[in-house]
C-alpha cells in the first residue's frame, strides 16, 4: 500500500486508494499515522476516488484524525463521492471532521485559517 | 413463491468482502430492486461479511455463504458461516462520533428494514430484509 502525498503549503495532501474496506483499511491507517508521527498532522485525506468504505474504512479515517490531533494537527475530508459522503454522514463523523469539496478550504480547515 | 440466488465464498480471506458487494448489487439488481436499495443492501452486506471474517473466523479460514431471495413484497439476503459467531448487541444505538467500533451494526439497521440474527447447529446467520418500494431507512439523506 503505497499513498500519494503532496505538500500545498502548511498541510499535506494524502490520496486515498479507490476502495478503504477490511482488505486494506489497516494499511491505508498505519500508513497515514506513520506519516503523522514522522511530523506531518495537518493532513487532508482526499476521498476523490474513494468509490466505497466501509465501517472498517471509517474506523482507519477516525484513528487518522485522532493521531493528528494528538499531535496539535488536524485532518479535513475532501471531495467524498455521493455514497460515501451518506455513509460518513449516517455514522456522524460529519460531527468531528470537516467535509469540503474544495481543496484550498480544506487545506484552510487543517492549518487553522478557515472553519468549515 | 421466491427466486433464490447464491454464492459461496470460500477461504473467508479479507479481500472477498469485495466479491460479496458485487455479487450483492448484481443480484438485488436481478431480483429488481432500485439502484438505491442496491447499494443499501450491498453496504449492509459486507458489514456483516466483514463480522463473519473478524469474529466468526477471526481472519483465519472457513466459508460464508449468501443468499438472496426474491419474494413478491421484499427481499430477503442471508449471511451464514460456521465460525464462533459474534453475539448481537441487544440495542443498536448510533455510535458515537468518536467511538472507533459500532459502526457496522449501525450500518446494516440504516440500510435494512429488518436486521435478524439465527443460530441453527452451530450455523450463525444473519438475515437482512429489504421491503421493495419502502423507504428502507430512516436515514433521508444521500444514498448509501
Amino acid at each position: 500500500m503505497t499513498i500519494q502525498f503532496h505538500a500545498r503549503g502548511n498541510a499535506e495532501i494524502a490520496r486515498l486508494p479507490d476502495r478503504l474496506v477490511l482488505a486494506n483499511a489497516a494499511a491505508v491507517r498505519s500508513e497515514i499515522q506513520g506519516r503523522i508521527a514522522s511530523g506531518t498532522s495537518r493532513l487532508v485525506l482526499d476521498l476523490g476516488v474513494v468509490e466505497f468504505v466501509d465501517s472498517s474504512g471509517l474506523t482507519a479515517i477516525l484513528a487518522c484524525v485522532n493521531a493528528a490531533r494528538r499531535q496539535g494537527g488536524e485532518v479535513a475530508l475532501l471531495r467524498p463521492m455521493p455514497r460515501v459522503r451518506a455513509l460518513i454522514e449516517l455514522t456522524r463523523l460529519d460531527d468531528i471532521v470537516a467535509i469540503t469539496d474544495d481543496e484550498a478550504t480544506a487545506v484552510a480547515c487543517v492549518t487553522g485559517r478557515v472553519a468549515a | 413463491m421466491s427466486a433464490r440466488q447464491e454464492l459461496v465464498l470460500l477461504g473467508a480471506a479479507p479481500d472477498i468482502a469485495l466479491e460479496a458487494l458485487r455479487w450483492t448489487e448484481l443480484a438485488c439488481s436481478r431480483a429488481g430492486l432500485d439502484a438505491r436499495a442496491c447499494r443499501d443492501l450491498a453496504a449492509a452486506v459486507i458489514e456483516a461479511v466483514n463480522n463473519s471474517l473478524e469474529h466468526g473466523y477471526a481472519l483465519g479460514p472457513g466459508d460464508i455463504n449468501l443468499s438472496l431471495d426474491a419474494e413478491p413484497e421484499r427481499v430477503v439476503i442471508t449471511i451464514s458461516d460456521n465460525g464462533i459467531g459474534l453475539p448481537p448487541s441487544p440495542s443498536v444505538a448510533i455510535p458515537s462520533s468518536c467511538a472507533e467500533r459500532g459502526r457496522g451494526s449501525w450500518i446494516m439497521q440504516q440500510a435494512c428494514d429488518e436486521v435478524r440474527h439465527e443460530f441453527n447447529a452451530g450455523q450463525q446467520s444473519v438475515v437482512l430484509v429489504k421491503r421493495r418500494g419502502g423507504p428502507g431507512s430512516d436515514y433521508h439523506g444521500d444514498t448509501l
